[in-house]
């Protein structure tokens, strides 16, 4: 395969230039910022902290789904109108390489994905600015706090779960505990009080409905044994508990634990290594603005990819269904996986309750034969195995709370698309290797 | 000699979707072309001209056979970097100009910026788009597109051009310049390959042809040796009086010989048109290029 810089970067300005002289760069980003000024129909009925999130709230939706139909459009008619209009032919009687072309045009319209990405973030960001600028000292300050989770996790008098030993839990009424421990911390990277953010799995060994419970978390610091407490008597399964303690805990060691147990006797805590999180002392907005607009890019890359890949043995519109199917599924990710594994569940339930009395009345909830239902989640698990869950890319999680996206959550959601990615590019490229352009 | 193109038996079976065969296009052809030849391949509508040269450019995959271009396989991208393509129908990028789509092809022969403008330059003054390279190609005429289609299929200075149906769309005056041209890259040691409906032209200015129909070969061979009536001869006169004519048809018929037609001389109207053009001096001049050994004024 002979593939160049040079050729390669040919295809990619081509495609570019395009983009450019169809002013559909221009249209895009104008309706952007009409559409993200819209907002401001809503400040009359809402608080400064209220119109902040509006903004916020509602650059990145537009962000998302511009981005996605512009680049789902041009990406799936680029290829087949290569084909269709005969232009391969050119293309193909000169030195470059078909797998080039796919490559080219994925090139261009993965540089095109991200000018269409920054330039709305800046109009958001700048927007922002000028709103805030005219508010005045009541609009909120714009920050972003990085999380810092624990270097350890452990149980004390509390054990693993048999089926996945990262989780410990904590039965209640005890002694026993889960503790977080962070290690040299350093004061001036916090503000006077850290804030500390808690997502605690509830449950009961004797009761599988149970969900809530009493919880009572202790802050110590070892060296100096200050402590702080905080009780709460009916906390939600999974819900954040977030409190604040004061800095001056940390002393000059830097260290610090934080110990959850459950107060009621038939119930129990569990969690993992990230449950509890504490808070840094605000980082750059708009730099951590880029690094979440960077989680949207890599989603609309994926959808970029697939796009493309499929417009390689399929007509345009085709190409754009398929897109957009991705696009849902990726968005429906937890939801489809949670109903995969309700119906799982249910089944396992028919199977043990089979010979006795009662298997012979059980029926799944609908009443469909249990080899349908088995398909159906078979069928959704694998087509979740191909597409990623968008939540992870979706930076309103982070935005809308003030909380910054560190290098490793960039990273991590990174190196998960990074084989979707690689996968479809390949995919691409082989079915460009063997293509009929006649 | 190596051939510059050779075919062995080279066939093309169009099969649908389903991998079912649908259409043979090309039923075994054998071929050769050798350096600085001309060759032209005839037939009626779909009778797999443009699929030969899809199969020769590596377009497409043959069924069959095999095929060499420049002694390489076709789908060799290094060959391509010595061959110019002018395709039966031009769709080029709309939304460039001709200046920036000789550029970009020029690129994918890794010329540098230099070497680029020199060439497009050239190109686009003989072929009259000077007027016209800012412009973006979907403002342009039929013709005018066709034009830069010629540029592109020539920028890298190839050693083998292939031209489908190079003079179709075009006029008159641009058919002949087509013609020129194709006869001025034989002079300069080049091969061209082309196919054509106007056989009057295939029959001027190439060397060796073959006639395709339904995919099959049905002639194959110097265009001499396929015209000639060896029984036949033609002769041309000027300033003969009718006296004259009339003895040395009697000779001819005491020799054996059967009269067949004896009549003017017609000229084509091809000289007509272009001298008629000529004399009204519209701008729209025609020179005829240098004969070989002339010296080009
Ligand atoms: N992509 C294709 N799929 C199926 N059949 C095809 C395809 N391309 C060409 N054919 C068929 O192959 C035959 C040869 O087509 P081809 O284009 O080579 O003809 P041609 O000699 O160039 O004709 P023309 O003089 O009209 O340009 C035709 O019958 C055509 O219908
Ligand atoms: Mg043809």
């Amino acid at each position: 395969m002979t593939t160049s810089w040079v050729r390669l970067w040919a295809v990619a300005s081509l495609t570019l230039k395009e983009a450019l002289r169809r002013r559909i760069i221009f249209f895009v980003l104008l309706l952007f910022a009409v559409a993200l000024q819209i907002s401001a129909a809503f400040f009359p009925s809402l608080n400064m902290i209220g119109r902040l999130r509006v903004m916020e709230s509602h650059s990145l939706s537009i962000t998302g789904l511009f981005t996605a139909i512009a680049v789902l459009f041009l990406a799936a008619f680029s290829l087949p109108g290569d084909f269709e209009q005969k232009r391969v032919y050119y293309l193909a009687s000169k030195p470059l390489s078909k797998p080039t072309l796919f490559l080219g045009r994925l090139l261009g319209f993965s540089i095109l994905v991200t000018l269409f990405i920054a330039s709305m973030g800046l109009i958001t960001v700048g927007y922002i600015r000028i709103v805030k600028l005219l508010s005045g000292d009541a609009f909120p300050a714009l920050v972003a706090y990085p999380r810092l989770t624990a270097s350890e996790f452990e149980a004390v008098k509390g054990q693993p779960i048999p089926a996945n030993p990262d989780k410990l839990f904590a039965l209640g009424g005890g002694e026993a505990t889960l503790i977080w421990h962070f290690n040299g911390l350093r004061a001036a990277d916090f503000p006077d009080r850290i804030s500390v953010l808690a997502k605690i799995q509830i449950a009961s060994p004797t009761d599988g409905y149970r969900s809530s419970g009493a919880v009572r978390f202790r802050v110590l610091n070892h060296e100096l044994k200050r402590q702080s407490e905080k009780i709460l008597p009916q906390l939600n399964t999974n819900e954040e508990a977030e409190f604040d303690i004061s800095r001056d805990i940390l002393g000059t060691g830097g260290d610090l634990s934080i110990g959850v147990s459950c107060l009621d006797s038939d119930g129990l805590v569990a969690g993992v290594r990230n449950s509890v999180v504490i808070y840094h002392r605000s980082a750059n907005f708009e730099l951590n603005f880029a690094r979440g607009l960077t989680l949207a890019l890599l989603q609309s890359l994926l959808v970029t990819a697939l796009t493309l890949m499929a417009s390689t043995v399929l007509s345009a519109p085709i190409s754009v269904l398929l897109g957009i199917t991705l696009y849902i599924m990726g968005n429906l990710h937890g939801y489809v996986l949670e109903g995969a594994r309700d119906i799982d569940q249910t089944l396992d339930q028919i199977k043990a309750a089979q010979g006795t009395e009662k298997g012979e009345q059980m029926h799944t909830p609908e009443d469909l034969p249990p080899w349908v239902l088995r398909l159906s989640t078979l069928s959704s698990r694998a087509v979740l195995k191909i597409v990623p869950d968008f939540k992870r890319f979706d930076f309103s999680l982070w935005l809308l709370k003030d909380r910054a996206v560190s290098w490793e959550e960039l990273g991590e959601a990174a190196a998960g698309v990074a084989p979707h990615f690689l996968v479809l590019t390949l995919l691409g490229v082989l079915i460009m290797s063997f293509k009929d352009f006649g | 000699m190596t051939a510059v193109i050779e075919t062995s038996a080279l066939t093309k079976v169009y099969k649908d979707f389903w991998g079912r065969p649908k259409h043979k296009a090309l039923d075994q052809l054998s071929i050769r072309i050798d350096p600085g030849e001309v060759f032209g391949l005839i037939g009626p509508n779909g009778c797999g001209k443009t699929t030969t040269f899809k199969l020769l450019l590596g377009l497409i995959f043959p069924t069959g056979g095999q095929a060499t271009v420049l002694g390489k396989p076709p789908t060799d991208v290094g060959v391509k970097a010595r061959l110019g393509f002018l395709p039966e129908e031009s769709y080029l990028y709309h939304w460039l100009t001709a200046d920036e789509t000789l550029d970009f092809f020029g690129r994918l022969f890794h010329l540098d910026r230099a070497t680029r403008k020199k060439r497009a330059d050239e190109l686009i003054e003989r072929f009259g788009l000077a007027h016209a390279r800012k412009r973006q190609i979907r403002e342009y005429s039929k013709g005018m597109t066709r034009r830069v289609g010629f540029c592109q299929a020539l920028i890298n200075d190839p050693d083998l051009v292939i031209f489908d149906e190079p003079t179709s769309g075009l006029d008159p005056i641009s058919q002949r310049q087509i013609k020129d041209l194709i006869l001025d890259l034989k002079r300069r040691g080049k091969t061209v390959l082309l196919s054509s409906h106007l056989l009057g032209d295939v029959q001027d200015i190439c060397d060796r042809i073959a006639i395709l129909h339904q995919g099959q070969t049905k002639k194959y061979g110097a265009v001499r040796d396929i015209l000639v009536q060896r029984d036949s001869i033609t002769m041309t006169f000027k300033d003969l009086s009718e006296q004259g004519r009339r003895r040395i048809e009697d000779l001819a018929r005491a020799e054996g010989a059967r009269l067949v037609r004896s009549e003017n001389t017609l000229e084509t109207l091809e000289d007509v048109f272009l001298r008629t053009v000529q004399e009204s001096g519209d701008g729209l001049t025609y020179r005829p290029p240098a004969k070989e050994g002339e010296e080009r004024k």
